[in-house]
């Protein structure tokens, strides 16, 4: 073997572990900065797909037949992430359901509160007087206020102005609840130099079937449907 | 010169006091005036000439540009809001008259002493030193000015004096020092600012839209090579550039300079509170788990679970198994009816109120009712450091809360303040542990003024064995792949003993090579005391005994430490073998967290060389484990026996890996650049030095990183 192929053996050699390492320590797993470079080269120019409606058909009763309990179905990130979601815990009107993905979404009476494992996670918020008004179908003003973190992991608090008001009844077809009653619901934020709108469809007795509610200023909306409650 | 390195001295207060001026609050919430545009220097302004304009806050901009045969490598931190701070590494061809190249390194500064205000006539105004350690070639002040008309168009006007008064000279006081070619350089000259020739420049910069910004200016800036004749053929005093922004964080810049030059730059901006990982992606934690009511389920809050032989195993394996799903490592743990304490690992999250939150909700979902009181106690190489009282009741009241809230009601006190509690017991299986890992290495000996950019890249495997609690024996063996970090046209010719000087030997001749290979010992004498003592082959040149004392009590700002080392030098090849130099070293430190993320170290002592002296080191650090910092050491050493540089100083740099995966790690990346590898003000680098090891754990760091806690 000639001195230069022996060099180039070594340096592949060094390539390939600058991209695997190799550790048993605990606090060294998880991807190298070289290999998600990598993954973010290939990912490149790739742009996603949005969700079609047969795929969302198509996982509904996968998703019912899996989860025990309440489940939910989310489109996430642009109506392009798909997920079905299933009840993790309930205390009082607080409700967590989690992916298998381990991202989970707690929900206040039907409304977003939380979000864990998205990225620019919505770490916690008040919308006790929103849940108020949207579930008893009522029209009226309410503040709620959102919590995020910075770059640095510090809590930034935002505090919006909202008005939400009584839209149409409509007729909605529920996976698991037949045909109910619903009254369309839409709540205008305002704040922080935000501006946000979430619908809601709500039925008798305050459940929140559909709905479509913002989440924060870079994951944006998501799209919610309760598939059993 | 005993002169200089107390006029430095004075320098760095002055420095000081401008930084403290510049980190304090803004009168009456008014903001800096802020551009992302850089001059040819790689520092805010317009193109030769600089303006009052500052970058955001925490900005750090890595530029190159290439102008009339000078490269300038330049890097610029948003120190503070309105204190900007620059590193050049700059390379002039032909700068000698034999016709030799000139690496020169170079240091800046502004600041912005007066803000704009909306509705209000009177302009930003800066104060600025451009190549300021050492008469420089590039060294020269300024005074500017800068008013916005529009959103989009800013006129700046300033007096400028040395290299920025080379031309259109309006008046003249005081004297300037000439630079001396080839002098040790690295010097504080603060005689000679704002002495000499005074010369009045103008610029103009318009951003035509969000990419696109045109510049102009009046330049009286030019310098000179050692024959003394100008760098740059001047054949106008105008200049014309412009500058596009072809993504978020990179710019191309073209300009043409003196009616002659055509200058090129591309920079990279990045802001350590802007992770483009974003907050992080990291898996959710379990929710917390309610109890039942003590009315509707009494027998959920029995107490006699405790006295069960089967509950100890049971909720080991549990809780174990819970928490190393989440890279927390249960060492120990002690429980009653009413009380659980756990000690363990945190391998995994930067921030420990991370770490903290999750192991809280595990245990509300593991403990009985009965269990109120949730001790986490973290340790790290063996030492339990803090101790985190959460009520069990106030986890569940809070969870849907903000933090605050759970931080108000958390007790933080010292691991030690308190004896161990009865019938706290480690987990079996904890030791001995090995670890070991397998990586590349990149070794740069940066800047070496006869070849840039020197040194190997390789492997290094390194092992970790836990003997026991705080009984750690470490070491690592690096073997070279490719490089040049051996070769050295010329020796060390230092004066002083060649404690750092040799290191292009010890590239060469330590191939593989045994970096570190020591034994240490971690330990609590007793409340607020931390202690270390390592022996072995402590660092690649030197080996020997290091002993550590630190009092850092769990809520203070402040910690002092005692480090005494007594080492030998360590052969060239790098494995058993010693040279004949011996010494005493070691050093007095205090620490201090001065807030807002602005960090303070002073070591006072005994350097390897023999020289006695201290390091003054200030850092920014960012919550999410980025760190910008600067350090300089003055010793007896004289600026001649030093060398060039004239004393010991640099700046370093910590990333996070978590920026760029978005994952929760607490790996980070960590670099130093200092002016050359000299003998004088040369610290011993021994692993595990206790400060870093104990604070991320106490209360002012905890606090800062208490946002996380529900994350």
């Amino acid at each position: 073997m000639t001195v230069l192929r022996a060099g180039m053996m070594a340096a592949l050699a060094a390539a390939g572990l600058v991209l695997a390492g190799c550790s048993n320590d605990p606090t060294k797993q998880g991807p190298s900065v070289a290999q998600l470079a990598l993954q973010s080269l290939k990912g490149r120019g790739e742009k996603p797909k949005e969700v079609t409606p047969q795929q969302i058909a198509a996982l509904v009763p996968v998703a019912l037949n899996r989860i025990r309990g309440s489940a939910l179905m989310a489109l996430f990130r642009d109506n392009t992430q798909l997920a079905a979601l299933g009840e993790q815990e309930t205390r009082g009107p607080w409700r967590t359901y989690t992916t298998t993905e381990k991202q989970t979404l707690t929900l206040y009476r039907g409304l977003v509160a939380e979000t864990r494992g998205l990225n620019y996670d919505l770490m916690s918020s008040e919308v006790g007087a929103s849940a108020a008004l949207v579930t008893a179908r009522r029209g009226g003003e309410a503040s709620r206020t959102m919590r995020w973190l910075d770059g640095e992991g510090h809590e930034v608090a935002t505090r919006f102005a909202c008005r939400i008001s009584r839209d149409k009844v409509e007729p909605l077809q529920t996976v698991t609840a037949g045909t109910v009653s619903a009254v369309r619901m839409v709540e205008i934020c305002r704040g922080g130099g935000q501006t946000f709108t979430n619908i809601y469809q709500v039925g008798g007795g305050g459940t929140v079937w559909n709905s479509r509610q913002w989440i924060g200023p870079e994951n944006g909306y998501i799209a919610l449907q309760l598939l059993r409650r | 010169m005993k002169r200089i390195t107390s006029r430095a001295g004075v320098s760095a207060i002055a420095v000081a006091a401008g930084l403290a001026a510049g980190v304090a609050p803004n009168p009456a919430g008014t903001e800096p005036l802020v551009t992302d545009s850089l001059t040819l220097f790689g520092t805010p302004g317009v193109l030769s000439m600089p303006s009052a304009e500052v970058l955001k806050d925490a900005e750090i901009v890595a530029s190159t540009t290439a102008i009339g045969g000078q490269l300038r490598n330049t890097f610029t931190f948003q120190i503070a809001p309105r204190l900007t701070g620059s590193f050049r590494y700059s390379r002039i061809e032909g700068y000698y008259t034999d016709g030799e190249d000139l690496s020169d390194r170079s240091f800046d500064l502004k600041f912005q002493l007066v803000e704009e205000q909306e509705g209000k006539w009177w302009p930003a105004v800066a104060i600025g030193l451009q190549d300021f350690l050492g008469t420089g070639i590039y060294s020269g002040e300024y005074i500017v000015a800068t008013k916005s008309v529009s959103p989009r168009l800013r006129f700046s006007a300033g007096l400028g004096w040395g290299g920025l008064a080379r031309y259109g000279v309006i008046d003249s006081f005081g004297t300037r020092e000439a630079y001396v070619p080839g002098d040790e350089g690295g010097q504080v000259n603060a005689t000679s600012w704002f002495q000499g020739d005074v010369a009045a420049f103008g610029g103009v910069s318009f951003r035509a839209n969000d990419r696109l910004t045109l510049k102009a200016e009046y330049s009286t800036a030019g310098y000179l090579d050692e024959a003394g004749n100008d760098l740059l053929e001047r054949e106008s005093p105008w200049n014309f550039g412009l500058e596009y922004r072809i993504r978020d964080n990179t710019r191309v810049q073209a300009a043409y300079i003196g009616g002659s030059e055509l200058a090129v730059q591309l920079s990279f901006s990045t802001n350590p509170r802007k992770p483009v990982a974003g907050t992080g992606s990291e898996a959710a934690p379990l929710p917390v788990a309610g109890r039942p009511a003590r009315r509707s389920d009494p027998g959920a809050w029995e107490t006699d679970w405790a006295d069960d032989p089967a509950a100890k195993p049971g909720l080991r394996r549990v809780l174990g198994e819970a928490m190393a799903k989440e890279g927390l490592i249960l060492e120990a743990m002690a429980f009653d009816a009413r009380s659980v304490e756990l000690r363990y690992r945190n391998t995994r999250f930067m921030a420990e109120p991370q770490a903290m939150g999750r192991i809280a909700r595990i245990l509300t979902r593991a403990m009985p009712a009965s269990v109120e009181s949730f001790k986490l106690v973290p340790v790290v190489n063996g030492m339990p450091t803090s101790r985190v009282t959460l009520r069990r009741s106030d986890v569940e009241e809070l969870e849907h809360e903000g933090s605050a809230p759970m931080l108000a009601r958390a007790d933080i006190s010292d691991a030690r303040s308190a004896p161990d509690p009865a019938g706290l017991e480690p987990l079996p299986g904890q030791y001995p542990r090995f670890t070991y890992s397998l990586a590349p290495y990149l070794k740069l000996t940066a800047f070496d003024p006869e070849a840039p950019l020197r040194g190997d890249v390789g492997l290094r495997l390194s092992g970790r064995y836990d003997i026991a609690t705080g009984w750690v024996l470490a070491g690592s063996i690096t073997k070279k792949i490719a490089g040049n970090g051996g070769e050295d046209e010329d020796p060390s010719t230092s004066v002083l003993p060649h404690v750092r000087s040799d290191g292009a030997l010890y590239a060469a001749k330590g191939d593989p090579a045994i970096e570190t290979l020591t034994l240490a010992y971690y330990g609590r004498p007793g409340p607020d005391l931390y202690s270390r003592v390592t022996v072995g082959l402590l660092e690649p040149m030197f080996g020997g005994v290091s002993g550590e004392l630190l009092w850092k009590p769990v809520n203070s700002r402040l910690a002092l430490g005692a480090e005494l080392n007594v080492v030998k030098q360590r052969d060239y090849d790098q494995l058993f073998s010693f040279r004949d130099y011996e010494v005493v070293t070691g050093h007095a430190s205090a620490y201090y967290d001065f807030g807002n993320g602005y960090h303070g170290t002073l070591d006072v002592g005994r350097y390897l060389a023999g020289d006695w002296g201290a390091t003054v080191a200030l850092d920014r650090e960012f919550d999410n484990g980025w760190k910008l910092g600067a350090y300089a050491t003055f010793t007896d050493v004289s600026a001649e026996d030093f060398g060039e540089g004239s004393f010991d100083k640099g700046i370093r740099v910590t990333v996070p890996f978590s920026v760029f995966t978005g994952q929760a790690t607490k790996q980070v990346a960590s670099t130093t650049i200092r002016s050359l590898a000299r003998d004088g003000g040369a610290r011993l680098s021994v692993n595990g030095r206790l400060y870093e090891t104990v604070r991320d754990t106490h209360r002012p760091e905890l606090e800062d990183r208490w946002g996380r806690f529900w994350r």
